[in-house]
C-alpha cells in the first residue's frame, strides 16, 4: 500500500515535470511577439527588424509563415522593396507547398491547435499579394507586378470553389480584384483591368444591401470599370453600369502627369485572444449527442473524429477557442489635397477588422465541432483509465497515468491565437490627377475626436499611373 | 482490458482523420490529353481552339480570292487586337499564335508583327541609325504593309444554379481587308461545359 503510495506520487512529479516542458502558460501569440508589435506600432523599423529576429517563438518552423509575413512588412516599411518580396516570396511558397502533414494532424489531436503549423487567415494571403505588387511595381518591375494580378485570380478561385462560391461566405475577394485592375491598367492591359474591375463589381453587386464585409462599392471602382469599358468600347457595359450605378458616364480629361493610386493603411489589425468556453454534452432532439455551451450554441459531433469511441462518462469539456480583440484605428477618415487645389476623399477599399471577425465566426461551427470532439475523446481516455485503474485494486501505476491524463488534458488545452498582427485594420484609396513635375500632396488625417492631422509627401510624375501607400498604425 | 479501450479510444480518434502524409505527386501529362478539373478556361479549351481556328482559316476561299486578283501575291496578314469580354481571364495569346504558326508554316499567307513586338523593333531601327555602321543600317519606311487584320473576341455566358453551372464559350476571329474593310473571313468556336459541384 505505501509501496503505491510513493509510486503514485513519483508518477505525479514526473508528469508534472514533463508537462511544464509541453506547456509554455497561457500567453497568447500576442503577448510573446509584443516587443516586436510596440516597436512596428512605434515605426522603429530598425529595432522590429531585430526584435523579430531574436524572437525565439517566431524562429519555430511551425511559425515560419507568420514570421516570413512579418519580415516581408518590415523590409517593406523600411523601403527595401527588393529584400521585402524575398521574404514575401518564401511565404509564398510556404503557403503553395503546404501538405497536410500526419505529424501536424497528431500534434493538432493530443496537443493543441497552436502547436500546428501556421498556415495563413484566407485574407492574409491576399495581402501578400497586395504588398508584393506594390513592392514590384516600386522597383519598376511591372511583368512581376503583373503576375501577382495573375496569382491574385487564382487564389480567388481556390477560395470561391473552397466555399462553392457562396455568397454567405468569402468566397472572394473583392479588394483583391479591385487591385488586380489597378495593376493591370497601370500596365496598360486595358481588357484584363475591366474583367477585374467588373468581377470585384458584381462581388459588391450580389452582396445583401451591397454591403461585402464592411465595404460598399467604391465610388472609384465604379468609374473604372466604366472607364475602362469605354476605352475598349464595349458599349452595351457601359451604358449598363450607367442603368446600375444611375450615373452617366463622363470622359476624364487625362492630366500630363498622369495618375496616382494612393492606398491609406490604418491602424492595426485585429489581435487573437484566448476564450474558454464550457460546453455540455447532449442528446439532441434526433438523439444524436451535441455540444451545447450557456448560449445555447449547438455543435455537433465530429463523428470523423470520434469514430466509435464510448463518450457516455463525458458529460463536460472546457474549450479555449480564439475570439478577435479590434485594436483602436488612430484615424477615422482622410483627405488628399493635391497642389494646394483639388481635395480628394480617401475611400474604403477593404475592412481587414469586419473580413477577420466574420470570416473566424463562419468557420467557429466547424472548428468547435472538431476541437470538441477531440476534447471529449481526450477526455473518454482519460476517465477509461481512472475506471481501470479504480477495477485492478486501485493500481497506482494506472491512477498516476489517469492523472497525467488528466492535467495533460487542462494544460494543453490552449486556442490558436496567431495571425499576421501588423496588417491594417482597414484600407482606403484614391486616384489622383498629377501634374508633371514635382507635386505636393498633404494629406488631412481626422482624428475620432475631430482632431486633423496633416502629413505632407511631394510625388515626382512623369505620366502613366503610379502607386504610393502609407501606414498609419498607431 | 480496459487498458485495450484506451488504446482502442486513442486509435480511433485519429483514425478518422484523413490524413494524407505522402508527399506531392507531379505526372507529366501530354498536352493532348483532356483533363479538366474546375470547369474554367484550360489547356485543353485552347488547344481546341487553335486546331478549329488553323484549320478553318487556311481553308478559307480569302487566300485564292486575294491571289487571283493580285497575281498570286501571298497575302500580309497582321494580328490585331484579340478582345477578351468573357467572365474570366484568358490569354488569347496560346491559340493565336497557333494561327499564327499555321500562316508561316503553310507558306501561303505571309505575317508582319503587329502590337508591342512592333514598337520595339521600330526602336531598334531608330538606334541603328546611330549606332550601326551605314552598311548594315536598316531603313526607315521599308515596312511591309498588311493586306489582312485578324481580331477576334471571346465571349462567355454562365448559367448557374444552386450547384450546377453550365459555363458557355464562343471565340470569334476574323480577317478584314484592311483596303477595303471587306470582311473575309470569320472563324468561330463554341465550347460548353456542364459543372456539378
Amino acid at each position: 500500500m505505501v509501496f503505491n503510495r510513493t509510486i503514485y506520487s513519483i508518477t505525479k512529479t514526473l508528469v508534472l515535470v514533463v508537462l511544464m516542458f509541453f506547456v509554455f502558460g497561457c500567453a497568447t501569440y500576442h503577448d510573446r511577439i509584443t516587443d516586436y508589435y510596440q516597436r512596428m506600432l512605434n515605426e522603429d523599423y530598425v529595432g522590429a527588424d531585430n526584435a523579430l529576429d531574436k524572437n525565439k517563438l517566431l524562429q519555430k518552423p511551425r511559425n515560419l509563415l507568420l514570421f516570413y509575413m512579418e519580415k516581408g512588412k518590415v523590409e517593406h516599411l523600411k523601403g527595401n522593396y527588393a529584400l521585402s518580396n524575398q521574404y514575401f516570396n518564401k511565404a509564398d511558397l510556404v503557403i503553395e507547398d503546404q501538405v497536410t502533414k500526419f505529424g501536424d494532424v497528431m500534434v493538432g489531436l493530443f496537443l493543441n491547435s497552436m502547436s500546428q503549423s501556421y498556415k495563413g487567415e484566407e485574407f492574409e494571403i491576399f495581402m501578400i499579394h497586395y504588398y508584393k505588387a506594390l513592392n514590384y511595381l516600386y522597383l519598376g518591375q511591372s511583368q512581376e507586378a503583373l503576375v501577382e494580378a495573375r496569382r491574385i485570380s487564382l487564389q480567388n478561385y481556390e477560395l470561391g470553389d473552397k466555399y462553392n462560391n457562396k455568397t454567405t461566405r468569402y468566397s472572394k475577394d473583392a479588394f483583391s480584384l479591385n487591385l488586380q485592375g489597378l495593376i493591370y491598367e497601370s500596365t496598360g492591359n486595358y481588357n484584363d483591368a475591366f474583367i477585374s474591375y467588373r468581377n470585384a463589381l458584381d462581388v459588391y453587386q450580389s452582396a445583401v444591401g451591397g454591403l461585402y464585409y464592411g465595404v460598399s462599392a467604391p465610388q472609384n471602382l465604379k468609374y473604372d470599370a466604366m472607364n475602362m469599358a469605354d476605352k475598349l468600347g464595349f458599349v452595351t457595359d457601359l451604358h449598363r453600369f450607367e442603368k446600375d450605378f444611375a450615373t452617366p458616364f463622363k470622359r476624364y480629361k487625362a492630366t500630363e502627369g498622369g495618375e496616382l493610386v494612393v492606398f491609406w493603411e490604418n491602424g492595426t489589425a485585429p489581435i487573437k485572444e484566448e476564450e474558454n468556453i464550457i460546453f455540455t454534452l447532449i442528446k439532441g432532439d434526433s438523439g444524436a449527442l451535441v455540444f451545447t455551451n450557456a448560449l445555447g450554441v449547438m455543435i455537433p459531433l465530429d463523428l470523423g473524429i470520434a469514430g466509435n469511441t464510448n463518450l457516455s462518462d463525458v458529460h463536460s469539456v472546457n474549450i479555449a477557442f480564439p475570439k478577435y480583440i479590434h485594436t483602436k484605428s488612430p484615424y477615422a477618415s482622410a483627405n488628399v489635397e493635391v497642389n494646394g487645389s483639388e481635395i480628394f476623399a480617401l475611400e474604403k477599399v477593404h475592412d481587414i477588422d469586419v473580413v477577420a471577425v466574420s470570416t473566424l465566426k463562419e468557420r467557429a461551427g466547424k472548428e468547435l465541432g472538431q476541437i470538441l470532439t477531440r476534447l471529449a475523446v481526450k477526455k473518454a481516455a482519460e476517465y477509461a483509465v481512472k475506471s481501470a485503474a479504480k477495477s485492478n485494486d486501485n493500481n497506482a501505476i494506472l491512477e498516476g497515468v489517469g492523472l497525467g491524463l488528466q492535467l495533460f488534458n487542462m494544460f494543453s488545452e490552449k486556442a490558436d491565437t496567431r495571425n499576421w498582427q501588423t496588417l491594417p485594420a482597414e484600407m482606403s484609396y484614391a486616384r489622383i490627377p498629377l501634374q508633371k513635375g514635382v507635386n505636393k500632396l498633404t494629406f488631412e488625417l481626422r482624428k475620432p475626436s475631430g482632431e486633423v492631422v496633416k502629413q505632407q509627401v511631394e510625388i515626382e510624375a512623369n505620366g502613366g499611373m503610379k502607386f504610393y501607400n502609407f501606414a498609419t498604425m498607431k | 482490458m480496459q487498458i485495450k479501450k484506451i488504446a482502442l479510444a486513442a486509435i480511433l480518434a485519429t483514425s478518422g482523420l484523413f490524413i494524407t502524409s505522402c508527399g506531392r505527386q507531379v505526372t507529366r501529362v501530354s498536352t493532348e490529353e483532356t483533363i479538366d478539373l474546375s470547369g474554367r478556361w484550360n489547356n485543353s479549351d485552347s488547344r481546341e481552339v487553335a486546331q478549329q481556328m488553323t484549320r478553318q482559316v487556311l481553308d478559307g476561299a480569302w487566300i485564292g480570292n486575294f491571289q487571283d486578283d493580285n497575281n498570286n501575291k501571298k497575302p500580309v496578314v497582321i494580328v490585331g487586337m484579340v478582345y477578351n469580354k468573357s467572365h474570366e481571364h484568358i490569354d488569347a495569346e496560346t491559340f493565336v499564335k497557333d494561327v499564327e504558326q499555321s500562316f508561316i508554316q503553310s507558306g501561303r499567307v505571309r505575317l508582319v508583327q503587329g502590337g508591342k513586338k512592333r514598337d520595339e523593333l521600330r526602336g531598334e531601327r531608330a538606334d541603328q541609325q546611330t549606332n550601326a555602321s551605314a552598311s548594315s543600317m536598316k531603313q526607315f519606311g521599308l515596312e511591309q504593309g498588311a493586306d489582312f487584320m485578324l481580331q477576334g473576341s471571346i465571349n462567355s455566358i454562365v448559367d448557374s444554379h444552386k450547384k450546377k453551372k453550365v459555363v458557355y464559350y464562343q471565340v470569334n476571329l476574323e480577317l478584314t481587308n484592311l483596303q477595303t474593310n471587306e470582311v473575309v473571313w470569320i472563324g468561330d468556336k463554341k465550347i460548353a461545359k456542364y459543372v456539378k459541384n
